[in-house]
Parts: structure tokens; C-alpha cells; sequence
């Protein structure tokens, strides 16, 4: 069904497996939580926030990425790195899969891992993310943190066609990724609206052909601005949205970022089914997939 | 044989329509040849591509994709044609300015550029010259760029929610160092409003490039009330 001319790599964060041959291990969701605008986080600044409705978040999608069989990265958004920090050592404490430290400020993202330097989080840690923006005090920051897994973007206003992001990242975030001293890299080739999701999932497949490495994207990044669908209501929206998960997982995506946690119950349904699907797919390739797979679970 | 200007202009518009940017290029190298003018290239020949395209974007039928690879488009054209509007020529032009000349950057906090540079794309096929002083940057940063370029607007891009207050920190630093009166103050990024443009001092927002472009091309000549009128007008 999917075929690669490299490879696949495959890659161990923490407790979970991204990447591989096409139908043998099950993409990764990833959902956010403390975003700008999320109803638990009280102070945005200091991080301050109703744990007990986190908790309960975090469990509903621990129970979602269960049943499914579609193993999950926690994706921890804040605005100061005091607050990220609190969130991360809350999260760490109340799970144990890998956490995603993500910030649209660089120096956010790299107090807090500094913070954690030495601890044993850092395994657990995938920094979010390294853009063509990136510093060298940034990458700098990330090897001496001992932080090995990232997120790479290589999306621009100068790189949105597929052809573009996969020049900016042979020619400049790979070699990025390589000073930082990272060993798995996940990239995330960006999403700008729906429609170009199919752009989004075009620029993973020729990466993966070209790298083998492991790829995503955002495909609901720009769901809740989609004013006509939601206003057919449910189940519309969510029925139109799911589809936007769907295509870049036939594409061969290892892993996507779904946005806000709220919506784990619908989304782990609609990804594991695709994947169930196309990991079927694949067995007529030769592949099997792993025994947790949501081939065995959804059915 | 040589293609005529009208062919060239023509076909300018086909290629930006149709975001053939290679196309684009290779067009302005053939009009340069024979003899066109920045304006020619630039506001007959690729504005009214990158106008269809925009009046497609605000019908749905061409999308943010669409819109910032034209703006990509016309910013290579421009860096081609006027190499010399660039900021390392406005660097040394110590005259008096020359036409309405924009300095427009993102506001500290925020790295985003796309809308930014969609905006400059636009505003200098207008005429406008933008000078982009980049992403994350200080109140400090934008009046000391309005001096060095002698601008008499100011874009302000504040995409991320947290950092649009920021807006009003650059106003008030234009008030302090008594540039405000002289300078239009325009803003751009998702979910602006007017009370809140109202709010922060601004002139003027642009949900789009376009607007923001039609919008201040009326404060230019006086036909939209500027903040300071609107602050008059409710006391």
C-alpha cells in the first residue's frame, strides 16, 4: 500500500515507539493541553491551574489511547517557562508517557529544559519544536540539556509548497537537529489551513521517501476557525473534522497533533480506525502489525 | 521575437494568477530587458494577479496557501526590481522621504511572520514602501525604525493571543517619543476588532492584507477618521 524507497526509521521515547515500516506500529497522538484560552489554566503567567479537572483530562485520554491501541505524547503548551515548568512536573507526575515542551517563545522552551536538566524527565522530553527561526543558543541549549528527541519544522512563508519544506529541511534543519545532538527527530511538516492538509500530508510522504524518518502534522490546527462546518453542529463538525486526521494518516503520517485534549474520545476513534485500515493494508505487503495495534483493539 | 510590454503585462498577471513563480521571474528579467518600469511590472503587470488572488481568498475560492506564495511571489519580484528600496538603501538615504514609506514588523513576543510579509507584499505593490524590521520586536525597536526610515506608518502583527496587548505598549512608546501625530498605526493578526484597535491606539486593523491596504490608503487622504479623531469626537 505505502511504499518507501528508504527505510523507515523507528524510534524509543520513553515508553513509546514512532516511526517504522508502514503497518507495523500504530501512529502516535498527540493532545494539548494548558493552550492560550484552555478553561483550567487560572494564571497563564505562573502556571497556576485546576488540577483536579487536568487530572480527569489526562485520564480520559489515557483511557481513549487504551482502548484504541494509539500510544500518546502529551503536549504541554505555555506561555512563560515559569508556567511550563509547572505544568511539566505535574503532568510527569501524573503519567508516564512522553511530554511535549511547547512554547511559541524559544527562551520558554529552553529555561525549561534547563530546569530539568539531569532529572530523569529528560528521556521523556521531546522539545516542540526546532524552526527555521532557530538559534544556535537554542541548539546549543538542547544538547548540553542532553535532550535527544525533537520536533523539526521546516515550514515558512518562503517553504509552503511540499517541495519547499523538504529543501528547508535537507538543507539547513537536519544539519540544525545534528548540532543539537538530537538522535530522533519527528517532523512535523505544519499545517496552514484545511484545505492544504493534503499539501501537509504531500511534504511528509516525500520526507519519509526521501529520509525514512518519522512525520506528522497538526491537521485540526485550523478546525475551530472552520465557521461553516461548525456551524452545521454535531455530528457535522465532527464527522468533517476526522476526515482531516484521516488524510495524512493514509499519507504514512507516524504521529499527529490533534490540539486540545477535550477532543480525545472522537479523534483516537477516527485515527485508530484509518490506521486499523491501512495496517491491514499492509499485510498484504508482508507486514504485520505489533500485537497492540488498534487492529486488534477496535474490532 | 521579443514580446511586446502589453504581452509581458499579461502575461505577468496570468503567472502570479497562477502562482508560476519561476514564470514570474523569468518575465520581469524579459521586461527589465526591454525596457519596463517597476511600476509597469510591478502594479500593471503582478497587482492585479495578486488582487484576483486576494478577492478569491475573501470568496473561499483561493486559499491562505495561495496567498502567501503570491506574497512570496511579490516579494521576490520586488527584491528583483528594487534592490535598492531595500533596507540597506534605505540605510543611507538621509533626504527627506519619498512617498509613504511603512515600517512593519511582529511585535515582541510573537515570531510569526507569514501575515507580515503579505502585508509588506502588498502594500508595495501599491506603492507603499515596507520596510520589514522582522519578528519579536521591542516597542523600542519600531520608533527607532519610524526615525531611521522617516515612516509615516506603522504596522504592528500580533498573531498569538498573549502578545496583542503589546500593540498598545507601541503606541504609547510612538506617543512618548512624540511620533505619534506624524505616523498612521496600523495592526493585523487574528481576531482584531475594532473596539480593540480603538482600545490600543491603533488607526486602523486589517483582517486581511487588503483591507488593511484599502483602509489606509483612506487615512492617507483623509477619508477614515484617524484615533486621535475618534478619541476627539467621544469626549
Amino acid at each position: 500500500m505505502l511504499s518507501f524507497s528508504v527505510p523507515q526509521k523507528e524510534f524509543k521515547i520513553g515508553k513509546i515507539t514512532v516511526g517504522g515500516t508502514p503497518g507495523k506500529n500504530p501512529p502516535v497522538l498527540s493532545g494539548s493541553i494548558f493552550f492560550t484560552g484552555h478553561l483550567v489554566v487560572k494564571d497563564p503567567e505562573k502556571g497556576i491551574f485546576d488540577q483536579d479537572k487536568v487530572k480527569r483530562q489526562l485520564e480520559i485520554d489515557k483511557v481513549a489511547s487504551e482502548q484504541t491501541g494509539l500510544p500518546r505524547i502529551i503536549d504541554i503548551q505555555g506561555e512563560t517557562a515559569e508556567a511550563l515548568i509547572r505544568y511539566t512536573e505535574f503532568v510527569a507526575v501524573n503519567c508516564d508517557d512522553p511530554i511535549s515542551i511547547d512554547s511559541a517563545l524559544p527562551k520558554a522552551r529552553m529555561q525549561t529544559l534547563e530546569h530539568f536538566k539531569g532529572s530523569e524527565l529528560i528521556p521523556r522530553i521531546i522539545y516542540n519544536s526546532i524552526g527555521y527561526t532557530y538559534s544556535e543558543e537554542e541548539l546549543e541549549c538542547i544538547k548540553t540539556c542532553g535532550v535527544k528527541t525533537a520536533v523539526v519544522m521546516p515550514f515558512s512563508s518562503k517553504t509552503v509548497r511540499p517541495k519547499g519544506r523538504i529543501k528547508l529541511l535537507n538543507e539547513n534543519l537536519l544539519a540544525a537537529a545534528g548540532r543539537a545532538g538530537l538522535e530522533n527527530i519527528l517532523v512535523d511538516t505544519g499545517v496552514l489551513d484545511i484545505p492544504s492538509i493534503s499539501w501537509s500530508s504531500k511534504a511528509l510522504w516525500e520526507i519519509k521517501d526521501k529520509t525514512g524518518l518519522p512525520c506528522g502534522c497538526s491537521p485540526l490546527h485550523m478546525v475551530t476557525h472552520w465557521e461553516k462546518m461548525k456551524a452545521r453542529g454535531s455530528p457535522c463538525f465532527e464527522a468533517a473534522a476526522a476526515t482531516l486526521l484521516a488524510h495524512p494518516l493514509i499519507s504514512g503520517a507516524d504521529f499527529l497533533f490533534y490540539g486540545p485534549m477535550r477532543n480525545s474520545t472522537w479523534v483516537y476513534s477516527a485515527c485508530a480506525t484509518v490506521a486499523a485500515m491501512a495496517a491491514y493494508g499492509e499485510t498484504l505487503e508482508g507486514t504485520r502489525p505489533i500485537s497492540a495495534h488498534p487492529l486488534y483493539k477496535i474490532f | 521575437m521579443a514580446k511586446s510590454k502589453k504581452e509581458i503585462i499579461q502575461e505577468l498577471q496570468t503567472a502570479m494568477c497562477d502562482l508560476e513563480d519561476e514564470v514570474v521571474t523569468s518575465l520581469i528579467k524579459e521586461g527589465i530587458q526591454c525596457g519596463m518600469t517597476t511600476n509597469e511590472i510591478v502594479i500593471e503587470g503582478l497587482n492585479p494577479g495578486l488582487t484576483i488572488i486576494g478577492e478569491g481568498f475573501e470568496k473561499n475560492e483561493r486559499f491562505m496557501s495561495d496567498l502567501m506564495i503570491a506574497g512570496q511571489i511579490m516579494n521576490d519580484a520586488l527584491e528583483l526590481l528594487l534592490p535598492k528600496t531595500s533596507m540597506a538603501e534605505a540605510e543611507h538615504d538621509t533626504g527627506p522621504r519619498k512617498g509613504n514609506v511603512m515600517v512593519i514588523g511582529t511585535v515582541e513576543g510573537d515570531l510569526h511572520n507569514v501575515g507580515k510579509r503579505i502585508v509588506s507584499a502588498t502594500f508595495g505593490g501599491a506603492g507603499i514602501r515596507a520596510i520589514d524590521i522582522g519578528e519579536n520586536k521591542s516597542a523600542a525597536d519600531f520608533v527607532a525604525a519610524v526615525k531611521k526610515y522617516k515612516a509615516n506608518i506603522v504596522g504592528a502583527s500580533a498573531i498569538i493571543g498573549p502578545v496583542t496587548p503589546y500593540c498598545k505598549v507601541i503606541h504609547n512608546a510612538l506617543v512618548d517619543a512624540g511620533l505619534r501625530d506624524d505616523v498612521l498605526f496600523i495592526t493585523g493578526g487574528w481576531g482584531m476588532t475594532e473596539e480593540w484597535c480603538n482600545e490600543v491606539g491603533a488607526d486602523t486593523y486589517g483582517e486581511t492584507a487588503i483591507e488593511g491596504l484599502a483602509k489606509v490608503q483612506k487615512l492617507l487622504v483623509g477619508e477614515l477618521p484617524r484615533w486621535k479623531d475618534k478619541v476627539k469626537k467621544k469626549k
